[in-house]
């Protein structure tokens, strides 16, 4: 009873003082350990690691559980904690005010207070160990971010429009329509092409959308599954006016954070690399760094479970 | 999910709610805010999403939309119909919040 008194009250101090606290710890010792660590940072590190299917994160997991010898349920207990970073942000943004609730400083503060109890929760649970699960987490993080870099910049081509890129993050979505067969890219015009919408795009734009319908076919490597003509109906993940897929020197010139290199998500490089201090083009904190969107039905194509993540390989040759 | 819970058939010019739920309002936001359907807070896309689920009716393409600020953090957008009258949308937050997802709150056919 004392210990998760002392707990709760832990909780409500970290929300108060998440950042104080944070600070205090970088001031013990570890340069910009905010950073280097992204328990620290904000972000879905455990769904990252545990809930992507991808050759690589899954052998990360399997030496995580050998590094640190932990059990299989204590495996799961992190494999929670990995489904738990999504869905405690959204139910604690349930329980707000409607006056409070749906501000993008609201939606950064509620995900600061999520990740803050989840290392409570981690803590609680390893105890002693912890200190063992923070290093390796930290560790793991840097190589897997050098890792991910170079393994995405030596499958893009940067000298023109590209036709595919080999290595987006997908994560999956409730789409408008149950049972809709439909991807979503983060340009809004694709959609609105292919919808009909046509009053609705700049009438610069008109002839440069004036193709559809737009589709992406799609390749899962961990599985050798793929889907073809996929329709891009719907918007996101994250960002609206990001097509990542078109240089800014193209016949389509990308919108939208044109310092990134061609073929990088603005949400990959929010996630992994800070780019606008973390943040998608509405303010909001980037917690995954998801670059297309895959109903249900496409994922389960692709050889994904429910909820189940992947980095796959998407061909864009047919969007504007 | 964006769907109207009414039809066109009072084109009278009087106003028709839509009958959305709380329940379906939290859960497009719960989408929104895992990064998924990032238009739910564009009111072009919420305007255009409702009329494409209304029957009957068709946006006028060559014609000109509007979509102007209202008091109490509401706005109202008005899209041309193929068949010479306009739609008029009334956009909102969900529990007449100041941020976040838009869903149509009401809606009426009118002549032009």
């Amino acid at each position: 009873m004392y210990k998760k008194l002392c707990l709760t009250l832990l909780v409500v101090l970290s929300m108060l003082l998440s950042g104080v606290w944070v600070n205090e710890v970088q001031a013990g010792g570890s340069i910009d350990f905010k950073s280097d660590n992204p328990l620290y940072d904000d972000k879905e590190v455990l769904n990252y690691l545990l809930w992507t299917m991808d050759e690589k994160l899954e052998k990360d997991v399997v030496k995580l559980q050998e590094d640190l010898g932990l059990s299989e349920k204590e495996m799961d207990f992190l494999k929670e904690w990995g489904l738990k970073e999504r869905s405690l942000v959204m139910e604690s943004l349930n329980q707000l005010s409607p006056q409070d609730q749906q501000d993008a400083a609201t939606f950064n503060r509620i995900a600061e207070d999520v990740f803050a109890q989840r290392n409570l929760a981690l803590q609680d649970y390893f105890g002693e160990r912890y200190t063992l699960l923070e290093t390796w987490i930290s560790e793991w993080w840097k190589e897997e971010v050098d890792y991910r870099n170079q393994w995405l910049a030596a499958r893009t081509d940067v000298n023109a429009d590209i036709d595919r890129v080999s290595g987006v993050f997908a994560t999956q979505y409730n789409p408008n329509t149950s049972g809709a067969y439909e991807v979503a890219l983060s340009d809004k015009y694709v959609k609105f092409a292919n919808l009909g919408w046509i009053s609705n795009i700049p009438s610069n734009l008109r002839t440069i959308y004036g193709k559809a319908p737009y589709v992406v076919n799609v390749y899962n490597p961990a599985t050798g599954r793929s889907v073809r003509s996929v329709k891009v109906d719907e918007v996101g993940p994250w960002n609206t006016d990001d097509n990542y897929w078109d240089a800014k020197n193209g016949t389509n010139p990308r919108r939208k954070f044109t310092d990134l290199p061609l073929g990088t998500p603005q949400a990959y490089a929010a996630y992994t690399n800070g780019h606008n201090g973390g943040k998608d083009q509405s303010g909001r904190k980037v917690l995954n760094p998801a670059g297309i969107d895959l109903t249900p039905r496409v994922a389960t194509d692709l050889g994904l479970k429910s909820l189940q993540n992947a980095w796959i390989d998407v061909r864009y040759e047919y969007l504007p | 999910m964006l769907a109207a819970c009414g039809s066109t058939k009072n084109s009278d010019g009087s106003w028709i709610e839509n009958d959305i739920t709380t329940s379906q309002l939290s859960s497009l936001q719960r989408e929104y805010d895992a990064g998924h359907r990032a238009g739910l807070n564009d009111p072009i896309q919420v305007s255009r999403e409702f009329i494409s689920s209304l029957s009957g009716i068709e946006v006028d393409e060559s014609g000109e939309s509007v979509i102007e600020e209202q008091d109490g953090h509401k706005q109202l957008a008005v899209y041309p119909l193929t068949n010479g009258k306009s739609i008029e949308l009334e956009l909102a937050h969900p529990n007449d919040g100041e941020e976040g997802i838009l869903y149509v709150k009401r809606y009426r056919i009118v002549t032009k």
